[in-house]
């Protein structure tokens, strides 16, 4: 199902699944229907989200990256986490920042829970 | 009457003392007044400890610390406004098994100040990155590694050792705190044990993302790869022809430094070692004072150095297998200016500290306190003075008469002190009274024949029992002559003679 990254809950954007539900329908809603009788309320479980464009896309990955990051990381481990990050999307390539990217994000924001892992190995010698 | 005879003995009190501790001056605060050269020590005018607390504030980017302990609110203030301002902070330090079984336990290093370390350490949490283990010993800070690089070596724990402990600090060269924080770098991935994850909470660490490259540049260190500190001890020793000063809290009489000290005595070296008083060395001190090595000491004492003749280092490690062998140390070479800097300072502490170490002297002439070895000197330490007064318990003569003839006190296991006074001379003062009558003895009587007129007119020899002048007591087949008035003494002395009796007194 498409939807957009801010509609989005952030348990569903990590699994790419949420469940769905659907209203009743009263008898007599639809006159095409009227052999049916109605439904009633529904839920649609684990449905498969994507992302609604490419707009929603990237800072859907982003967000991935961001919440992957919680280990000390060198440029390498940014980049493969990037890719890991990336092969989620199967009906998009959304561009994710670069580690340079990243570290003048987290540069920006040091005080950021997740920054500490990028600034602790920049700053004490693993960035060669 | 007999008056008791007061007597008395003075003993010049030249017997050697047991190892310890002599005061020559009173303890005093230090000169720490800033030197050109970049070499400081602590002290009440809080030079060191303000170029410590500029340096984090001026920092811009990254501030690198460690110490073994942390305490002190200035600096911690200044850390965390650097937090404040975006500056990243990184501390190295002790674990808390470490701190609770210090082997600086003794003297001031107290529970106290282990307790103000973990408060810090509190307010710290979340804003720092902070990394422990149990061999982390090495106290520096190194700021901005990138740009305008700033970095100090300190012997003192960044808390209030920074003011009133005889410590030392180096400025580095640029070189010089870049090549720390390249160690600062190596041992934080490769050697911490736990990282303060949340106040109160240590988490273990884990292995680095990647190897970290090894340390450059030239700065000694003992570290789990490194033993380039004991390496510029032993060289500095070695090289030592005319001088070596070295200061050291901890002294191991085990460790090849400690012994190489003393083998420089036998080359000629005039050694001197400069320490805190503490039973903790006692094995070492009294190696080194037996080889001729001269000991000094301060109560406050904990920096680290050595200086020979135009060379010199000051470190963090004491001179200890815990320290030169082991543990993360570091230390920074002294040459030119600034190893004369340290000559300067050392030399005035040579002529400041106050305690003097001498395995077996007497009592001196210009001391003014003693602490034996095996003591504190908070808790050991006794007052010499000129003369103390022993008074004895009195001394019965055996005769009145003869009170000169009383026996002597035995003066050779007279003691050298009481405790908590030690003389240079011991007036021993007693007193010598006269033997008391026997409370069982009974009067002895003389038979004196008299003639009286009897009834019939004629004279009539009778015998009876009268007293003797003085009076004359018998106990068992002792007799006693019983003085009681000045003017019997002759009468008494004549008697006694007679009777083969003792004069006694009531």
């Amino acid at each position: 199902m498409p939807i957009t990254f801010a509609g989005c809950k952030p348990a569903s954007r990590n699994s790419f699944r949420q469940d769905l539900p659907v209203p009743g329908i009263p008898s007599g809603r639809f006159s095409e229907l009227e052999w049916l009788e109605g439904f009633d309320p529904s839920t649609l479980n684990d449905v498969e989200l994507v992302p609604a464009s490419e707009a929603d896309a990237e800072p859907w990955a982003e967000w991935l990256l961001h919440q992957s990051l919680n280990h000390y990381a060198t440029p390498e481990r940014l980049e493969m986490m990037a890719a890991a990050a990336r092969q989620r999307f199967e009906f998009h390539s959304p561009l994710l920042p670069t580690p340079e990217a990243l570290l003048n994000k987290a540069l920006a924001n040091p005080t950021d829970e997740h920054s500490h892992f990028i600034l602790a190995p920049y700053d004490l010698g693993l960035w060669s | 009457m007999i008056t008791p005879l007061k007597l008395s003995h003075t003993i010049e009190n030249t017997a050697p003392l047991p190892p310890g501790w002599f005061r020559f001056h009173e303890t005093k605060s230090l000169d720490d007044h800033p030197r050109a050269s970049g070499l400081l020590c602590a002290g009440p005018s809080r030079s060191l400890h303000t170029r410590l607390t500029e340096t984090v504030e001026q920092a811009k980017e990254v501030v690198l610390l460690a110490s073994f302990l942390l305490a002190d609110k200035e600096l911690t203030d200044m850390l965390l406004h650097a937090v404040g301002r975006g500056v990243r902070v990184y501390v190295l330090n002790s674990s808390e098994q470490r701190l609770s079984r210090s082997t600086e336990a003794d003297g001031d290093f107290d529970q106290r100040m282990i307790a103000e370390h973990k408060a810090m350490l509190d307010e710290l949490a979340g804003k720092v990155l902070l990394r422990s283990a149990e061999h982390f010993h090495a106290k520096f800070l190194v700021t901005d590694p990138r740009g305008e690089t700033r970095g100090w070596i300190s012997t003192a724990n960044f808390n209030r050792a920074l003011v009133d402990g005889v410590e030392l600090g180096v400025e580095l060269t640029r070189d010089e705190a870049r090549a720390l924080a390249t160690r600062f770098n190596h041992i934080f991935w490769c050697e911490s044990e736990r990282e303060l994850a949340e106040k109160g909470r240590l988490a273990a660490v884990g292995k680095p993302p990647v190897e970290p490259p090894p340390p450059t540049g030239d700065i000694p260190a003992t570290a789990k790869d490194c033993n380039t500190l004991r390496d510029a001890v032993n060289a500095l020793i070695a090289q030592a022809t005319k001088e070596l000063i070295v200061s050291s809290y901890g002294l191991d009489n085990n460790h090849a430094t400690v012994l190489a000290l003393a083998e420089a005595v036998q080359r000629g070296v005039r050694v001197t070692v400069l320490t805190r008083p503490r039973p903790g060395c006692k094995a070492a001190l009294r190696l080194l004072r037996e080889a001729g090595v001269i000991v000094l000491g301060h109560e406050k004492l904990h920096a680290k150095a050595i200086w020979t003749d135009g060379h010199g280092l000051v470190m963090t490690a004491n001179f200890a297998a815990e320290g030169l062998d082991t543990g993360f140390e570091v230390g920074v070479r002294l040459t030119g200016e600034r190893a004369e800097s340290l000559r300067g300072i050392l030399q005035d502490w040579i002529m400041r500290f106050p305690w003097r170490f001498e395995t077996s002297s007497p009592v001196s002439s210009e001391a003014s306190e003693f602490c034996p070895l095996e003591l504190s000197i908070r808790d050991g330490t006794q007052k010499i003075v000129e003369e103390r007064i022993e008074k004895l318990p009195p001394i019965v003569a055996p005769d009145a008469l003869k009170l000169n003839e009383a026996k002597q006190p035995d003066f050779t296991r007279m003691a050298q002190s009481n405790g908590k006074v030690l003389a240079r001379r011991i007036k021993v003062e007693w007193e010598v009274r006269p033997p008391l009558l026997p409370a069982n003895a009974k009067e002895r009587k003389q038979e004196r024949t008299s003639t009286k007129p009897g009834k019939d007119g004629k004279l009539v020899e009778t015998k009876e029992l009268v007293s003797y002048e003085p009076s004359v007591y018998q106990a068992g087949n002792e007799s006693f002559v019983l003085l009681q008035r000045d003017e019997d003494l002759e009468a008494a002395r004549k008697l006694a003679e007679q009777l083969k009796a003792r004069v006694v007194v009531k």
